[in-house]
């Protein structure tokens, strides 16, 4: 491959170097393989030590529909998605309509279609851009013979005109269809050369965008759902009970495979009820164990969420969040089910909810779910969102090579003296010893009705009052032992932000733009939202001139919250409910409105 | 020197080892009594080891069962038992798990479990005491009233038809199916029995009578209805089984209706003998390699 050439400086808006930092879209058809394209394109990246974060947004239906992959590569970590597109690679004129609004001034385009017919003729505005044109379609069907391999042409192509490593992706090839037949990898391997072949000797260069492989052991690359997967599993999770719905699925796919190495199982259930029911019958036996669901899911669980709670049964639930109310929009983000985990079920019910920050978070935050459920016997809802679980970003080797942790926090099976044993015995801090079946004399009746120590139905008042007093005190220490936030930019900053969930990754980059451009901001996003750390959002608040609350839902529901948790703070509140992930840019917008 | 005296065992176990403290909180005459008794003699023919029986439960008046026994409770949700039981059994497979309940719970609330939980043969006893009526809220039909049956909630009589769980059971796949009467408790302790050793999802359908909201449906009504499954029937026979219960109601057959030989879901989970274990080894290199 020829570097990049320079070139004179007006057609490329005045670079003259190799840039190494970009956004490429790859849009088309569902089913033309876009999917496999982005990831390719990711995993090479990783291979070739190149930070990535990508996204992929599809059609509700299974086929049919438009498909985008969107790939952000840097050479530092990158924690959002970025704004535009550098790179637009379009599989047809279609996707160019839906997505080329979105490509940037200076962008570059890469299409399907022939160099004698050239797209800027259909299209004046594509005049004055930089237009390659690869006969894709063209180079599958006559060249390779196969029609389905139009996306490696593509790959073969976007490969030689911005460096990604020929190598390690024929590697990934002969990877990924090792189990398939000799032709299809044949045929994909073929495709790629001739794409890539194709752009060498046929599309002359001249953009500035260039990869180039940098030093180290090259990184993993994990979506948000397998990230809440694989945390699950190193932190001790040993079944799942689940129901397959639409963002979640792919968590109880990897635990599928995964759990049965472990002696562990995964149960796919006849609904998302049955689901937790068998995640509470599992947990009361000592296993650590989970279920993960998105919004109707939840709707369905709150019930048995209160049977948790009332009977103390450890349980985590993660809620991969889709646009909302009902079916909704199942394939796209929200944040919109923050109300619904608060409230949980029916009852003062104590309850843990966690967001999910980034995708590195979606990995760490599992250790700290099952933890805080052990240790307080009780339900932890876990929200992550579509944004962050069909995201993709790479990650530390070191991640998965920790030694799993597994806090044996259930007592050990030890004799206990059955007339001293009191299952819901009221103590200090709402924790009573429990004993798993098996335990010999720890015999007792978990119960969803009200209950005095030994788990006999109690509904005096005295009692009532004592028990729920006492459940409730769990939160006090849950805050106290495992409660964090997270907090950027400047520490007395004019301008703040609060955030939760997927929007940190946005507001962490924003902070950092706003403060390099001499705007004095701050960000503040907690991974505990209830118990609500109460105490360092009072201190953020306070450190800040103004602040804002951003997220991605239409009523505000955090910002509701906040209210009702801090009394006298009154935010400014940006939302977004389209559908899409809150961006940086939607940060950054606020932040510069109110500006000094 | 002596041995040391062995702890309670097989030989030595006795139906007041599984009696619990509380007493229970039926209706004088509730025919969920007799049940309990059949339960207790049961489990002591069986020799079960009390800290190592799981008794769960939905909501209901027979659903209150786990606090009157002697061994670990689960009393959850309404018509939830059954999610619970499969998570108990597919979390620790050594342990034993017997769920009771009634007709409402099983059929009504937690109609859309059963058929998955048999037709998966899970390896618990599922004991559905069946007085036709709610009892727990005070008289209002159930899945299995007759038609025509007059409540407060249907006061120009119902008009629905009834399920018949025997046959439904059979018809989902359930690899033991059995009918017992509580004024019958020896011959329903007998069926306990060998429900608890049948490997697999076992069904018992007890006709066990509400005294205070479903009067016509009493003793008296069931014992000029039942009828003993004649010994010549074949339980390894599906049709000969459905058969049997295509009268209803006026004929309740009481016996084993069917038993058959499935591995169950556990056999099949735990196939290379593995078991959830709380550190069994991550293959960390293997994952790594899985995702880069």
């Amino acid at each position: 491959m020829r570097p990049a050439r320079s070139v004179p400086e007006g057609s490329l808006g005045g670079f003259m170097e190799a840039v190494r930092e970009f956004v490429v879209g790859i849009g088309g058809e569902s089913g033309e393989g876009v999917v496999l394209a982005g990831d390719i394109l990711t995993m090479t990246a990783a291979r070739m030590n190149i930070h990535s974060s990508s996204f992929r947004t599809f059609p509700a239906e299974a086929r049919g529909g438009p498909s985008v992959v969107k790939l952000r590569l840097c050479l530092d970590h990158v924690y959002s998605l970025g704004d535009e597109y550098d790179i637009l690679v379009a599989f047809n004129e279609d996707a160019y309509g839906l997505h080329g609004p979105d490509l940037a001034q200076h962008g570059v385009l890469v299409i399907d279609g022939e160099h004698d017919d050239p797209v800027q003729r259909r299209h004046p505005e594509l005049a004055d851009r930089i237009v390659y044109q690869i006969p894709m379609d063209r180079i599958s069907r006559k060249d390779v013979g196969e029609p389905r391999t139009k996306n490696m042409v593509a790959v073969g192509a976007v490969s030689a005109l911005f460096g990604f490593s020929r190598v390690m992706i024929e590697k990934n090839l002969a990877e990924r269809f090792a189990k398939r037949s000799g032709k299809i990898l044949q045929d994909n391997l073929n495709a790629f050369t001739a794409g890539y072949d194709y752009a060498v000797a046929h599309v002359e260069k001249h953009d500035p965008f260039e990869l180039k492989e940098e030093e180290g052991e090259g990184f993993i690359v994990l979506s948000g759902n397998e990230a809440v997967a694989l945390g699950s599993l190193y932190a001790g999770c040993r079944f799942f009970g689940g129901y397959p719905i639409t963002p979640a699925t792919e968590i109880m796919e990897i635990l599928a495979y995964e759990l049965p190495r472990v002696g562990g199982a995964m149960y796919q259930a006849e609904d998302e009820i049955a689901s937790i029911g068998a995640v509470l019958g599992a947990s009361f036996t000592g296993v650590r164990s989970m279920t993960a669901t998105s919004g109707p899911g939840l709707s369905l669980m709150a019930e048995l969420i209160g049977l948790s709670s009332m009977g103390e049964i450890p349980c985590v639930i993660v809620n991969v969040q889709r646009g909302g109310p009902s079916t909704g929009l199942p394939t796209k983000t929200e944040q919109a089910d923050l109300s619904l985990a608060l409230a949980a079920t029916h009852g003062d019910a104590p309850h843990v909810v966690l967001a999910a920050t980034t995708i590195r978070d979606c990995f760490e935050i599992m250790q700290l779910a099952f933890d805080v459920a052990d240790c307080y016997q009780l339900p932890v809802i876990v929200l992550t969102e579509q944004a962050l679980g069909f995201r993709r970003a790479d990650l530390p080797r070191s991640l998965l090579r920790a030694k799993p942790v597994t806090s044996p926090l259930c007592p050990p099976q030890e004799i206990v003296d059955q007339a001293l044993y009191f299952r819901y015995r009221l103590t200090e801090n709402g924790v009573s010893a429990r004993t798993i079946p098996g335990t010999i004399g720890g015999a007792h009746v978990v119960t969803g009705l009200e209950h005095a120590e030994d788990g006999k139905p109690a509904y005096d008042p005295p009692t009532r009052r004592a028990m729920m007093e006492k459940r409730q005190r769990k939160l006090t220490g849950v805050l106290k032992e495992f409660g964090s936030v997270k907090r950027y930019g400047d520490a007395n900053p004019d301008i703040g932000v609060i955030g939760w969930g997927s929007t940190a990754g946005p507001i962490r980059e924003a902070v950092q733009i706003a403060c390099g451009a001499g705007v004095k901001a701050g960000g503040f996003v907690p991974r505990m939202i209830y118990p609500s750390p109460n105490e360092d959002i009072r201190a953020f608040i306070q450190s800040c001139k103004k602040v804002f609350v951003i997220e991605g839902n239409m009523s505000g529901q955090y910002a509701a919250f906040l209210r009702s948790q801090i009394p006298g703070f009154d935010p400014v509140v940006v939302t977004r409910y389209d559908g899409l992930p809150i961006q940086r840019g939607d940060v950054l917008k606020k932040i510069r409105e109110m500006a000094p | 020197m002596n041995p040391p005296e062995p702890s309670t065992t097989a030989a030595t176990r006795r139906a007041a080892d599984y009696k619990s403290s509380r007493k229970p909180v039926w209706c004088p005459g509730c025919g969920d009594y007799g049940v309990l008794n059949s339960i207790f003699s049961a489990l002591a023919t069986t020799a079960i080891d009390p800290d190592r029986l799981v008794v769960v439960s939905g909501i209901g008046c027979s659903s209150r069962m786990p606090g009157f026994i002697r061994a670990y409770g689960f009393h959850g949700a309404h018509g939830r038992a059954l999610p619970v039981a499969v998570g108990v059994k597919t979390a620790n497979p050594a342990l034993d798990v017997l769920v009771v309940g009634g007709d409402g719970d099983a059929f009504s609330i937690g109609g859309g479990h059963v058929s998955h939980v048999a037709r998966r043969n899970i390896n618990i006893t599922y004991i559905v005491m069946d007085n036709q009526i709610y009892g727990l809220t005070k008289g209002q039909v159930s899945p299995t009233s007759d038609p025509g049956t007059t409540t407060k909630a249907s006061p120009y009589g119902s008009f629905e038809y009834s399920i018949q769980p025997v046959q439904l059971m059979l018809s989902y796949g359930a690899t033991y199916v059995a009918r017992g009467f509580s004024s019958y408790p020896k011959e329903l302790a007998a069926m306990i029995d060998r429900g608890i050793r049948h490997n697999g999802f076992s069904f018992i359908h007890v006709l066990s009578p509400c005294v205070t909201f479903n009067k016509s449906i009493g003793y008296d009504y069931y014992q000029s209805h039942v009828v003993p499954i004649p010994d010549d029937h074949d339980t390894n026979d599906i049709w000969a089984a459905l058969r049997l219960t295509g009268d209803p109601p006026d004929t309740y057959y009481l016996g084993v209706f069917y038993e058959v030989d499935r591995p169950s879901y556990t056999d099949m989970l735990y196939k290379g003998g593995r078991r959830p274990s709380p550190e069994p080894p991550i293959d960390t290199e293997r994952i790594i390699r899985r995702f880069s």
